[in-house]
């Protein structure tokens, strides 16, 4: 068969169908201009409404949570750690307290005031549950930001350089690799919850929300360098690396120009299943003790506080529960479509 | 879409697992734990006891009626491990409950609630001690025959290497022995090799311990857990995990530090026919320690556990539960012990009157009784009702009682401003256990509120007091409570009393060094505890002084429940008032 017969059965794909508009070439037709990959992911995604929708749910709890303070202040009239221990509201024109006098807290008002209820220190539970919000996904996301660029330089690094470089960089990361993520997480936790972390001219104090997101942030970093590492280990054999070699390029400059473009989608898929193992794991932290600490509220501190009251109060570990999932879930099937969009071999037909 | 379900499906019973396990209440980490009276000796009901039991001293071995029977084992829960089992080195209310029974010391009290429970009586001493001397000279002579759990007979010598040793270890109440035995303190200092007050003679088994001076309550010292005589030449270091034998009903036989001890019936006891002692009726206890005061609820609920740590206290959400489903084996006792929070006066802030007196506007003592679940009493002085002194009337910081009473904001703000001291930063030490850690975070709050830049650090119950009572801590302010050894207002002064600040195992946590309350307590001291009612205006009058300089910001008398099990005859548990459940009284059904 000649190359002007394979050219000639090459169909045309459109781009919607998956194709990279692919020519026709039959009998001089000039070529078309092809559609770039990121845009083509785009379409892709465009097209998956089951990702769109959960990805903007997550972007409307995002917003929720970043809208605490107006909804502190302009609805709930409280503030997130303000306790109404002996404080009394009027519901249906009868006076209740907002914590009993056996400690019992009120439950849903479905009002401005305590629309979820109060938790045990009389605070105002919808208030707490954004303000922990806010301090669940600031955690997380930061925490993301940390593992997916130190395990990026890491992973880049190692899989260029191959030889020690790679074997010092992979051994470091068996070690932490070798530790369950969560055991190793609320080791730290516990340890530098109390005493702050110092790192040079940077110091962390007890207390801080930066503690939790750096020890997330660096447990999590073998889970996505080993997988950075072997793309790295295929894209330095291609020609394009090769071409840059035979330009006179530096390796730093190979990394940054023709591997890490490559790793993109890579990136952009770990961003966001990162981001919601991040904000589990900072649940998990705080619920144990290990991560944000009381009486901030975070939704881990919140499930924790307010587990013993289940039988009496579910909505006080029901709110930052139901919370959780609806995040963790929306973040995952978001970046569950984003990998598919991005994925090149997702549609390619060749007819014969 | 099937994939991203299952993907979907599998994120969601992931995330749903935090609550689920959550959920499934198990016994983990202490964070939501129970609570336990640290600091304090014994149990203590005070002269207000409410309790209903038959009570009275039992000489146990017979019981038997009404379907329950000697024998068995009983199952104790503690919300927080004892701080150390060994007589010598331990100082939490957990401690002394087990203590109790099985180091006897000299003296001891009468197993019997109420106020006959405070009653002192001859335990390893054939009588009463002698007194001469203007009451600096105590006399006692030893019961003949006597041996520790391991065999090694008891000599009078033993006695003496007791109480050194309780000095060599630092426990926690040691000011009793240095402040008031010829030469302990210079035992302590080092300037000794034993202690020149206390002379033994171990064939005639006699013991005469010199004061310095007349100290009315020496025989409730004599009667310590501490004073109890150990086997010359056990090691003067803690013996946690092995404490050493004792003269009790009880030994123990095995200890898993913060996890369980047992205990069993001593072979040499009943030999010894030391009256007025009971030789208990169960041939073990096995203490099981649970930091999660619900789950520990819900075990003697369900009969799993046959007693509630008494020092603890029962979760609001379980409360109603437990007085309408348990109510015959249920009762709220009024104890002699207050909640308080503590203030460093060495460190800033609180070396500022105005910062004290801040912080006590600044709580409201309903609220934090709300916190408790109604068990504690809301109040404002630090002796308790029952001990002479208590000061009764209205709270100088707003009531302590109406419901509803807030807090005064706005004066101890201006208090802050006034000192200068807004912005400072506070740190408020905490357990990790509830409601402790519920007051500590109203209390931080409060301290935000008023001006202060405040933050709570948590930490593990088993080590809070230590580490709270340790020099390099320096704590600025946090929660603490105590409970009497004795029924007299010294032994809650001890927190006041300079003498007893140290660098470890400190129980001043406020390093109060007043020179009006140590004249005031080194001159009511020598009274005589029988005669300690003729007194009582002047500890008021000391009271109403440390009240006006705000040294601490009592808010609670506590409230224990006596909550047991159905296998145990509830008719016949004695709650001592200074040791709380007296194990030696309990009996199972058959």
């Amino acid at each position: 068969m000649s190359t002007h017969d394979i050219a000639t059965s090459i169909e045309r794909l459109a781009p919607e169908e998956g194709g990279w508009g692919l020519l026709s070439l039959e009998g001089g037709e000039t070529p078309t201009a092809g559609v770039g990959p990121y845009r083509l992911a785009l379409r892709r995604l465009r097209r998956n409404y089951t990702a769109l929708a959960f990805g903007l749910l997550f972007l409307a709890i995002v917003a929720v949570c970043l809208l605490a303070p107006v909804y502190a202040h302009a609805i709930a009239h409280t503030g997130p750690n303000t306790q109404h221990l002996t404080e009394t509201i009027k519901i249906g024109g009868k006076s209740r307290y907002v914590v009993s006098l056996q400690d019992v807290p009120i439950g849903p008002t479905w009002r401005g005031q305590f629309f979820l209820g109060a938790d045990t220190q009389g605070r105002d539970l919808a208030v707490r549950l954004l303000y922990g919000g806010r301090t669940s996904l600031a955690i997380g996301a930061m925490a993301m930001v940390i593992t997916v660029v130190l395990a990026g330089i890491l992973g880049v690094v190692a899989g260029f350089f191959r030889g020690w470089v790679d074997g010092i960089i992979s051994r470091v990361l068996d070690i932490i690799w070798a530790y369950p993520a969560l055991l190793l997480a609320i080791a730290l936790g516990v340890s530098l919850a109390l005493g702050g972390v110092s790192i040079g001219p940077i110091h962390l104090h007890a207390g801080s929300i930066y503690v939790p997101a750096f020890i997330i942030g660096i447990v999590y970093v073998p889970y996505v360098a080993r997988p950075i590492r072997g793309e790295v280990l295929g894209l330095r054999e291609r020609e394009f690396v090769d071409a840059a070699r035979a330009l006179g390029q530096s390796n730093f400059r190979i990394m940054a120009s023709e591997l890490v473009p490559n790793l993109t989608s890579t990136w952009v898929v770990f961003i966001a299943l990162q981001l919601a193992q991040s904000i589990i794991l900072e649940a998990a932290l705080s619920f144990l003790g290990a991560g944000v600490q009381a009486p901030n509220a975070s939704w881990g501190t919140l499930l924790s506080s307010g587990l013993s009251y289940f039988q009496k109060n579910p909505n006080l570990t029901l709110a930052p529960g139901i919370m959780l999932i609806l995040t963790c879930l929306s973040v995952n099937v978001f970046g569950d479509g984003v990998r598919t969009a991005l994925d090149p071999r997702a549609k390619v037909r060749v007819v014969r | 879409m099937k994939r991203t379900l299952r993907l979907a499906s599998g994120v969601a019973s992931a995330a749903l697992l935090v609550g689920t396990l959550a959920a499934c209440g198990s016994s983990g980490p202490a964070r939501t734990g129970s609570g336990s009276s640290g600091g304090g000796g014994g149990g203590g009901q005070g002269q207000s006891s409410t309790a209903s039991t038959a009570g009275g001293s039992s000489t146990g071995g017979g019981g038997g009626g009404g379907g329950y029977a000697p024998g068995g084992t009983l199952k104790v829960l503690m919300g927080t491990s004892p701080d150390s089992l060994d007589p010598d080195y331990g100082y939490t209310a957990q401690a002394a409950e087990a203590d109790w029974i099985v180091y006897t010391p000299l003296l001891t009290y009468t197993h019997a609630d109420g106020t006959t429970g405070t009653k002192i009586i001859p335990g390893l001493a054939q009588s009463l001690p002698t007194i001469s001397d203007g009451g600096k000279t105590y006399t006692l002579t030893l019961r003949k025959g006597l041996k520790f759990s391991n065999g090694k007979p008891l000599v009078a010598s033993d006695f003496a290497y007791g109480i050194e040793r309780a000095i060599k270890l630092s426990w926690g109440g040691d000011s009793f022995f240095t402040g008031n035995i010829a030469g302990a303190a210079a035992f302590q200092g080092g300037k000794a090799k034993s202690i020149s007050g206390i002379v033994t003679n171990d064939k005639a088994g006699k013991i005469v311990i010199h004061l310095t001076a007349p100290y009315g309550a020496f025989e409730n010292v004599l009667s310590f857990p501490a004073a109890a005589p150990v086997p010359a030449g056990t090691a003067m270091k803690p013996l946690t995990l092995d404490p050493p034998p004792g003269v009790g009903p009880y030994e123990i036989t095995s200890v898993k530090e913060n996890v369980d001890f047992t205990l069993k019936k001593n072979p040499y006891f009943a030999g010894f026919h030391i009256p007025n002692i009971p030789t208990g009726y169960v041939n073990n206890i096995h203490v099981t320690i649970e930091s999660n005061n619900n789950t520990e609820t819900q075990m003697v609920l369900d009969n799993q556990a046959d007693e509630f740590d008494w020092s603890d206290t029962i979760a609001g959400s379980y409360l109603q539960q437990v007085q309408t489903q348990a109510k015959d084996r249920y009762k709220a006792e009024t104890l002699a012990g207050t909640d308080y929070f503590f203030m460093n006066t060495r460190t800033k802030p609180f070396d500022n009157a105005k910062a004290r007196e801040a912080v006590n506007l600044a709580i409201s003592r309903v609220a934090l009784a709300r916190l408790a679940g109604g068990q504690i009493t809301p109040a404002c002085s630090f002796l308790p009702p029952g001990i002479p002194g208590h000061v009764s009337g209205p709270c100088p910081f707003g009531s302590a009682t109406a419901t509803g009473s807030p807090a005064d904001i706005a004066k101890a703000k201006k208090l802050i401003d006034q000192a200068g001291l807004k912005g400072t930063p506070v740190t408020v030490w905490s357990e990790t256990r509830q409601p402790r850690q519920a007051y500590t975070t109203y209390l931080n709050g409060q301290l935000n509120a008023i001006g202060f830049k405040s933050t709570l650090r948590v930490i593990s119950d088993s080590i809070y007091f230590q580490t709270i009572g340790s020099a390099k801590t320096n704590p600025q302010i946090g929660f603490a409570d105590w409970f009497q050894d004795f029924p007299n207002p010294g032994d809650f002064y001890l927190l006041l009393d300079a003498r007893a600040i140290k660098p470890i195992n400190n129980e001043n946590f406020g390093n109060v060094n007043d020179s009006h309350i140590q004249s005031a307590i080194k001159k009511l001291e020598m009274i005589p505890a029988s005669k300690l009612s003729s007194v009582a205006s002047q500890w008021q009058a000391l009271e109403k002084y440390v009240s006006s300089k705000y040294y601490m910001a009592p808010y609670g008398y506590l409230i224990g429940p006596l909550f047991l099990s159905n296998r145990v005859d509830y008719s016949r548990v004695v709650f001592q008032p200074l040791y709380g459940d007296d194990w030696t009284s309990f009996e199972l059904k058959k």
